[in-house]
């Protein structure tokens, strides 16, 4: 053991080790920092988003939920809550008015926090449990319709409670417009009193519950079979369409720019490990020479390893976990103050990769050293035994695939990164023979150094083509990152303006329509149109039941209930018809278009007859299209849209949403004082929420791209050192043959120049397949060709590699040629 | 010592087989210095290299010590060499890593020497370079080079010594001084050495002298 540290020591003092040391030490610290901060980020944005469910889970159903449910809970150690809600009128003095009740058991809401105040206009105090028994808290435009204030008495069917509160924040918010009547809260036990919820009244029940995911997947497998008929599992992806698909695709984010850390690391660790295998094979052949069997230099070098890894790997765990604590320091203002804690398998994700990336292209080539002939001693051109860099390469490339698996769960993702590694791998042969024909062809036009420069890229075929190899794929991935960072953003930041509209208003009747446009451009408030709005529900498809359907579909959707129709002539721009056609402006027949899932869990196809169920009228139309909506567009969207009115006019009611800024919020009261049936929905806190979100969410990608840049940078470095001793060597030959130095320099530069152009190029036609892939497979965006890439790419791949380039070469003009050769022998 | 029976020795090329080696006899007694002189491409460095284990032929039979060690996998031979066998190269071949000190102590420490460092410190003194015994290779001459490898020859106290064109990468002046050295140390351990070399003068210090002409060994009249 001595011997080995001594010989490791030894290793590390003569700079052999350095390299390697350095490339696990970063891979494992950008690594374990990039998922720790990912993972602390997205369980942040998992708690965040389950205070929109109150909860982690949401059981919902129009049954009640048997009480077994709450002692399997209590036996997982879940936390659980319930909540009622049903409709019933409120009444104060001579006042009525249509209410939502939400019934809350003591232990409502389980995540998340309620607000209340004593008077409408108060800032409100923020509490943590519903109201007592006998007490009723009521949103205030409730209070005004029924002109009652704190303290006093409100009926409710037969029950008299007092108005102890105004609610003013609900962590679990309506957010679909289905049944939004102004809400009172009160507690479950006082729901008897109010004989409101008799056998066939229609109540919707929800059991909340909370815990760790490996409870909730118990309590989810022990109820299995009720689920999906009566009873619907919901998490807050579920919960709420529009934080879903930007969760997803921040998510989707993270996971790829971990998985592209991955793979940077594992590069660097390759190109490291290959370096110092090469640099051993002449000690090793003079060990053997003094009589080291094969089998004591394996011993040996397998030792090293495992003694490089574990040294390397804590180094790299613990920098890591500093790294990410620091980021964490430097983000404060930015992110929560109560950050969620990590997954244990976030801290060992970095140190599993450097280890894969470590052993995997580490010991291949390590212990084919025990094959270095002794003879190589006395004759340098003996055979090496290395194994070879392709079949060293083929390795490498499955681990390191098989860790993007590992670390993206995400199939889409490893295939994409895979089809892009393999447009880079096949495409490098190709190119950089073109390239090198063509140099041929203009070299004798060209001048001495370009001269020069292209010789080298010619005579070292094989080694140019591995590092252009490997610079494209570094440079595809950077491509890839930096514009999937863009375009998210971008269409985060296009789809939730700073002014998006944050009220809507709905049930407003045909005559009241003019009024309250009137109104509110009296108020000079922006509106977006008025949308036809009337609530219905599919009966049949092609004339058959949809009952078949809705017991096989495998989807989460709730098919009984009842949808929100409109009719509209153009496609909204957040709508994109995914199959069939968009409605026929001189069609006469009634056309319908549906929402892509929506039809999916139904199993509709296009041509397909629906007959729906509206006002208790049917009406049978065709299924001319298919639909992908994007929800978090924050626009109002629907599930189906016929082609012309369905219903007459009169029978119609509107809906319309605007941008109201905080200081005419008074014009709400004026609306509702003026129109008492139409209904509100305010989304100031939801779409504060999902700012707040996307704005964390954007700051954790831009500092990951950095940690991400840091690691190609040093891939950049670790394989120019690669083959710097080949380059310092002809260097100095060439300054010893009279070369002055400016002409070496710049031969220095149009190789590394070219190399890296050629790279760039290739990099960049490889990340636009992948971008293709990512933007329309991963993140569901539209794809659009970046066709500046191409051009950036070759002059970015030029300029950075000839300045690493130049960076670490420039010793070899510093240095007088004979010192350079000495130490090269 | 040292015996070779019909060591035959030949390497594919492109167009067909090139024979390296013919049918070489040899016998060198133990303590005896022999040398082999020839023109580059002769095949000395193959020879030397067959001799001293470190590469098998493609027929014939080489005992070292009364060991026959063509038929000994990579391991058994590895343990011959361990024993008995050790080089000075013409390039030096010292481990740019390791201070002159440590590239002395090589040998005896992958030989588990119990006191390699006593050991190493003794020989660097004999070679004059006790007082530059922490320099590196790139800190050294070429001549203050090539005794730190003498040093680290003769301080495994092997039987046979094979040195490959000692001199070869040196000047007249510094190569006649290493070579006294090597011959003194040589003599003083009793070491069988074998030198390959193209300096005549040199080969002339050796007991025997042999001609090695396209793969043939012919004994020269000494």
């Amino acid at each position: 053991m001595k011997n080995l540290l001594t010989f490791i020591w030894r290793d590390w003092r003569g700079g052999e080790l350095s390299i390697l040391v350095f490339s696990v030490i970063l891979a494992t610290a950008t690594v374990t920092s990039i998922s720790l901060f990912t993972n602390r980020i997205q369980n942040s944005i998992q708690q965040e988003a389950a205070e929109f469910l109150a909860a982690d889970v949401q059981v919902r159903s129009s049954m009640n939920i048997p009480d077994e449910w709450f002692e399997d809970a209590n036996e997982l150690n879940l936390q659980s809550a319930q909540i009622q809600s049903f409709r019933a009128m409120a009444f104060a003095k001579d006042a009525m008015q249509l209410a939502t009740v939400k019934a809350v058991s003591n232990s409502y809401p389980l995540k998340g926090t309620l607000t209340i105040a004593e008077n409408p206009a108060d800032e409100g105090q923020i509490v943590s449990n519903g109201p007592a028994a006998g007490e009723a808290w009521i949103v205030a435009r409730l209070m005004a319709a029924l002109d009652i204030k704190t303290g006093d008495t409100v009926t409710i069917g037969d029950a008299d409670l007092t108005v102890t509160s105004v609610l003013i924040k609900e962590p679990d918010s309506p957010q679909t417009f289905f049944g939004v009547a102004p809400r009172i809260m009160i507690h479950q036990s006082d729901v008897p009193r109010t004989g409101a919820v008799q056998v066939g009244s229609r109540v919707n029940y929800a059991l909340l519950l909370a815990g760790e995911n490996k409870q909730l997947d118990a309590f989810k497998t022990l109820h299995q079979d009720d689920f999906g008929n009566h009873f619907r599992w919901t998490t807050p992806q579920q919960g709420s369409q529009s934080l879903d698909q930007a969760l997803q695709r921040a998510e989707k984010f993270l996971l790829l720019a971990g998985s592209l850390s991955v793979i940077l690391c594992g590069v660097a660790i390759a190109l490291a490990a290959r370096r110092y295998a090469t640099r051993q094979t002449t000690n090793v052949a003079l060990l053997k020479t003094f009589g080291q069997s094969p089998n004591q230099i394996a011993k040996r070098y397998l030792a090293v390893l495992f003694v490089v890894a574990s040294i390397t790997l804590s180094l790299g765990f613990l920098s890591g976990w500093g790294l990410h604590i620091l980021l964490l320091t430097l983000l404060a203002d930015l992110l929560p103050a109560n950050l969620a804690a990590a997954n244990y398998s976030a801290y060992g994700v970095g140190a599993l990769a450097g280890s894969v990336a470590l052993f995997s292209f580490a010991l291949p080539p390590l212990l084919a050293l025990r094959k270095v002939p002794p003879a190589k001693v006395l004759r340098e051109d003996s055979e090496d035994a290395l194994i070879s860099a392709r079949l060293s390469a083929v390795i490498g490339f499955f681990s390191i695939l098989l860790l993007v698996a590992i670390f993206s769960r995400d199939l889409a993702i490893t295939a994409i990164v895979t089809v892009g590694c393999l447009v880079t791998i096949f495409g490098v042969g190709f190119l950089g023979w073109l390239t090198l024909q063509l140099g041929n062809l203009v070299a004798s036009s060209l001048g001495q150094s370009w001269r020069l420069g292209l010789a080298n890229l010619q005579r070292h075929q094989q080694v140019n083509a591995l590092q252009i190899m490997i610079f494209a794929s570094l440079f595809m991935l950077l491509f890839v990152l930096i514009a999937s960072r863009t375009s998210l953003i971008g269409q985060w930041q296009s789809q939730l303006p700073t002014h998006s509209p944050n009220v809507f208003v709905f049930n407003i009747f045909n005559h009241e329509k003019a009024q309250i446009e009137e109104q509110l451009v009296a108020n000079k408030i922006d509106h977006q149109p008025f949308y036809p709005m009337m609530r219905g529900r599919v009966i049949e498809v092609n004339g058959e039941s949809i009952t078949p359907r809705i017991e096989q579909t495998a989807s989460h959707m709730n098919y009984e209930r009842e949808l929100n129709l409109t009719w509209a002539k153009n496609l909204g721009d957040d709508n994109k018809v995914t199959d069939g056609h968009w409605h026929d402006a001189e069609s006469e027949s009634l056309e319908v278009s549906a929402e892509a899932d929506y039809a999916q869990g139904l199993g509709l196809v296009v041509g397909d007859k629906l007959t729906f169920s509206i006002t208790a009228q049917e009406f049978t139309a065709t299924l001319t299209s298919i639909r992908s909506v994007q929800w978090d567009s924050m626009n109002p969207n629907f599930f189906m849209i016929f082609n012309q009115p369905v219903l007459d006019d009169a029978a119609t009611n509107w809906l319309t949403s605007f941008y109201l800024p905080p200081d005419k919020k008074a014009v709400l009261n004026q609306l509702t004082a003026a129109f008492p049936t139409i209904s509100l929905i305010e989304l100031d806190q939801m779409i504060a929420q999902i700012q707040g979100i996307i704005s964390q969410v954007s700051m954790a990608i831009e500092f990951i791209l950095l940690l991400v840049l840091a690691a190609g940078t040093l891939v950049l470095i670790t394989s120019i050192q690669s083959t710097l001793d080949i380059r310092m060597q002809e260097s100095a030959i060439l300054r010893a043959l009279g070369a002055p130095k400016r002409l070496v320099i710049r031969t220095l530069l149009v190789e590394f120049g070219c190399l890296g152009g050629m790279a760039g190029l290739l990099g960049a036609i490889a990340a636009e397949a992948a971008l293709y892939g990512l933007q329309t497979r991963v993140f569901s965006l539209d794809y659009a060709p970046n066709s500046m890439l191409i051009l950036i790419g070759p002059i970015m791949g030029a300029l950075l590699v000839g300045m690493v380039g130049w960076l670490s070469t420039r010793s070899v003009v510093a240095t007088p040629p004979l010192q350079v050769l000495r130490q090269l022998s | 010592m040292i015996k070779t029976e019909q060591l035959q020795h030949q390497v594919p090329v492109t167009d067909g087989v090139l024979t390296i080696l013919k049918g070489i006899n040899l016998s060198i007694k133990r303590g005896e210095s022999i040398a082999i002189v020839g023109a580059s491409g002769s095949g000395k460095s193959t020879l030397l290299g067959m001799l001293a284990g470190l590469d098998t032929p493609s027929s014939g039979k080489i005992l070292l010590d009364g060991t026959e060690i063509t038929q000994l996998d990579e391991e058994k031979r590895s343990a011959v060499r361990s024993k008995l066998v050790s080089f000075v190269f013409q390039n030096f071949q010292l481990l740019s890593s390791l201070n002159a000190l440590e590239n002395v102590m090589l040998p005896l420490e992958v030989a588990n020497h119990p006191q390699a460092k006593q050991q190493a410190i003794e020989f660097l003194g004999r070679v004059g370079l006790a007082e530059r015994h922490t320099h590196f290779p790139r800190q050294l001459s070429g001549g203050e080079q090539q005794r730190v490898a003498l040093a680290r020859a003769f301080a495994s106290q092997a039987p046979i010594l094979f040195a490959d064109e000692p001199t070869g990468n040196l000047d007249t002046v510094t190569g006649g001084k290493v070579a006294d050295l090597l011959f003194a140390m040589n003599k003083e351990a009793g070491t069988t050495l074998v030198l390959v070399t193209h300096d005549r003068a040199l080969a002339q210090r050796c007991t025997r002298q042999y001609l090695m002409t396209a793969g043939e060994l012919a004994e020269l009249d000494t």
